[in-house]
């Protein structure tokens, strides 16, 4: 057999292997200079292997991995919705000091009904430059 | 289809092309062998996250980047190609280069089949060179049949290493 004259190198392949275009072209090359018949025993030995516990798991897995996910992201959406649905609802029955605000808002709203806006900045910065 | 159906489709239709390549890339019968198995049961793993498209280039970089993660296990950084060499010579349909190839690859499985002692030297001949079934090699020797395969799977460690053992005479 003649011998090569040069070499693939692995970033080559690399980059071959990134590209479905170089990947079929590397595949005709190799058909039509490269081509070896793989082992008489090559599929019934493959199929044999392919029936092994640990692949069958694998392949099992994945298979189910996609309903998996799908059941997984319908629970966090459905989570999600009752959460808030909870807050919305749950939250105002509750007496906690923290959630007093509301009130507060109201004594507020009740003074500036009573003065004027210009009377309260007037006093604001009479405050704040001691003029009295 | 089922995933076996699929598999059983992809071993039929693409087993030669996926030897193939990893033979290209390793230059070892066993290595190659092992790779292009490796190569179907990782797309069988993985049925179900292929989208369909292309589907040669789909395996044949599966096939590629399993070789590439042996070479770099190997410590090689290269492989030998004869681009520059076949590129010359004018398309002529058929494929001498092809046959040269194949007629090569059995040469050299013959010489490493012959540098076993007995009873391997037998078993590896019958079974790897002349491809044998393990039935009629029995019916040819008369041995047990569970013998036999400890001889052969015997045999294919013995192979591996005279394959390593030529890699590195270069």
């Amino acid at each position: 057999m003649k011998q090569p004259n040069t070499r693939i190198y692995i970033e080559t392949l690399e980059e071959i292997a990134g590209s479905d275009d170089l990947m079929n072209a590397f595949a005709d090359e190799t058909e039509r200079y490269y081509y070896v018949p793989a082992p008489r025993d090559f599929a019934s030995s493959l199929k044999k292997r392919s029936q092994a516990l640990d692949i069958q798991a694998v392949a099992k897995t994945h298979q189910a991995s996609r309903k998996l996910q799908l059941f997984i992201y319908s629970l966090r959406v459905g989570t999600a919705v009752a959460g808030a649905l909870l807050l919305l609802f749950a939250l105002p029955s509750l007496d906690r000091p923290g959630l007093r605000e509301p009130e507060h808002r109201f004594e507020l709203q009740d003074s500036l009904n009573t003065r004027s806006l210009s009377d309260s900045l007037s006093e604001f910065s009479y405050e704040i430059f001691d003029w009295r | 289809m089922t995933d076996e159906e699929i598999l059983e489709r992809l071993i039929h239709q693409y087993q030669n092309l996926i030897y193939s390549i990893c033979y290209r890339l390793t230059g070892d019968y066993f290595d190659a062998e092992d790779l292009a198995q490796d190569t179907f049961l990782s797309a069988y793993k993985n049925l179900s996250r292929f989208d369909g498209n292309n589907e040669r280039a789909w395996l044949c970089r599966i096939a590629t980047n399993k070789c590439i993660d042996y070479l770099k296990r190997a410590g090689r950084r290269s492989v030998p190609t004869e681009d520059e060499y076949f590129s010359s010579i004018p398309d002529s349909g058929s494929s001498p280069e092809q046959t040269c190839l194949e007629a090569d690859v059995k040469r050299r499985l013959y010489d490493c089949c012959c540098q076993l002692s007995p009873p391997y030297r037998e078993v590896a001949l019958d079974y790897y060179y002349h491809e044998m079934e393990i039935g009629e090699i029995v019916a040819k020797t008369g041995k047990n049949i569970k013998t036999l395969q400890t001889q052969i799977y015997r045999a294919k460690g013995m192979l591996r290493k005279l394959y390593r053992k030529e890699d590195l005479k270069g």
